[in-house]
């Protein structure tokens, strides 16, 4: 079975994925890794080490490039193994709810499309130039 | 064609976008509310939330009765969302085209006059008449927040 972590700084990655499967119900495949839990960052890696098995596996982290990222980063050299940085609910609920039939490397791309779509800026200006344009666009049925 | 009604007070959001839309292989939704249809504000915010390979429609009851035949006989398959079981029970009495269709009971909050009867659902007494409408229309009601969900019978929560 593919299995699907996700790691942290603080407690975002537990939260995380307790909110995802919120959204797309209870999924086998997650385990999640907080500094919480461990120690240091080093601990973590550790844990993530020791809980991987031979199926292949995607790590949901934080930030690219903050302490957890870099002491898993290695890891993304193993076959099986890929890294998504800069988990969003987006991302994350996309990569829960793919189809297990479908190949793995194409659902990290799609959720990665996901997720980066989702973050967006919304403000008076937004709203005053979405209403205007809001009859001439809207879809006729 | 119309794949489902879903009666849900949230409308379109997570559960739905995530959940629903890969399971039921829909590309269109439309959104059958009174309240929605006629605050250009609720349309926007509905508007920007929806994923970008999905058409999205948006009308009042009346409205979304008469195109109802039209939406059905689109190539490709949609969704239809209402708020309350109301609506959905005026959309199968009123429209052909959705004879023997499910009807999914996907949430409604409590409100005064309703009891708790499932998780996120809540209905009085004229709602769970109105489902038994909807069922003797020829519709199939289920009970089923989400796709991965088993669903179960209206008879199985009233």
């Amino acid at each position: 079975m593919e299995q699907i972590f996700f790691a942290s700084h603080g407690s975002l990655a537990q939260a995380m994925m307790e909110t995802a499967m919120l959204i797309v119900g209870e999924d086998p495949r997650v385990r999640a890794f907080t500094l919480d839990q461990y120690e240091t960052p080093f601990r973590l890696a550790d844990a993530v080490r020791a809980a991987m098995t031979e199926g292949p596996c995607v790590i949901l982290c934080d930030i690219k490039g903050g302490s957890v990222h870099n002491q898993l980063m290695e890891l993304s050299a193993r076959p099986n193994v890929r890294i998504l940085t800069g988990m969003n609910l987006a991302l994350a609920a996309s990569l829960l709810s793919g189809d297990e039939d479908e190949d793995l490397g194409g659902r990290c791309q799609e959720a990665m499309g996901l997720g980066q779509e989702d973050i967006c800026l919304f403000d008076a200006l937004f709203v005053s130039h979405a209403l205007a344009q809001q009859a001439a666009e809207e879809e006729t049925l | 064609m119309v794949k489902m009604i879903r009666i849900d007070d949230r409308l379109l959001h997570g559960q739905v976008m995530v959940s629903w839309i890969k399971y039921l292989r829909i590309q269109g939704i439309l959104i059958v509310s009174d309240s929605v249809a006629s605050d250009e504000m609720k349309k926007m915010a509905v508007t920007v939330a929806k994923p970008a390979d999905i058409r999205l429609f948006i009308k009042n009851v009346e409205e979304g009765i008469a195109a109802m035949e039209k939406l059905n006989g689109f190539s490709y398959d949609s969704l239809v969302i209402v708020e309350n079981v109301a609506d959905a029970r005026r959309l199968v009495e009123n429209c052909p085209c959705l004879k023997g269709i499910t009807v999914n009971m996907g949430g409604q909050k409590m409100a005064e006059g309703r009891r708790r009867l499932a998780d996120l659902v809540c209905l009085s007494e004229q709602d769970i008449e109105d489902l038994r409408q909807i069922e003797a229309a020829g519709a199939k009601v289920e009970v089923r927040k989400l796709s991965s969900e088993t669903p179960k019978k209206l008879s199985d929560i009233v």
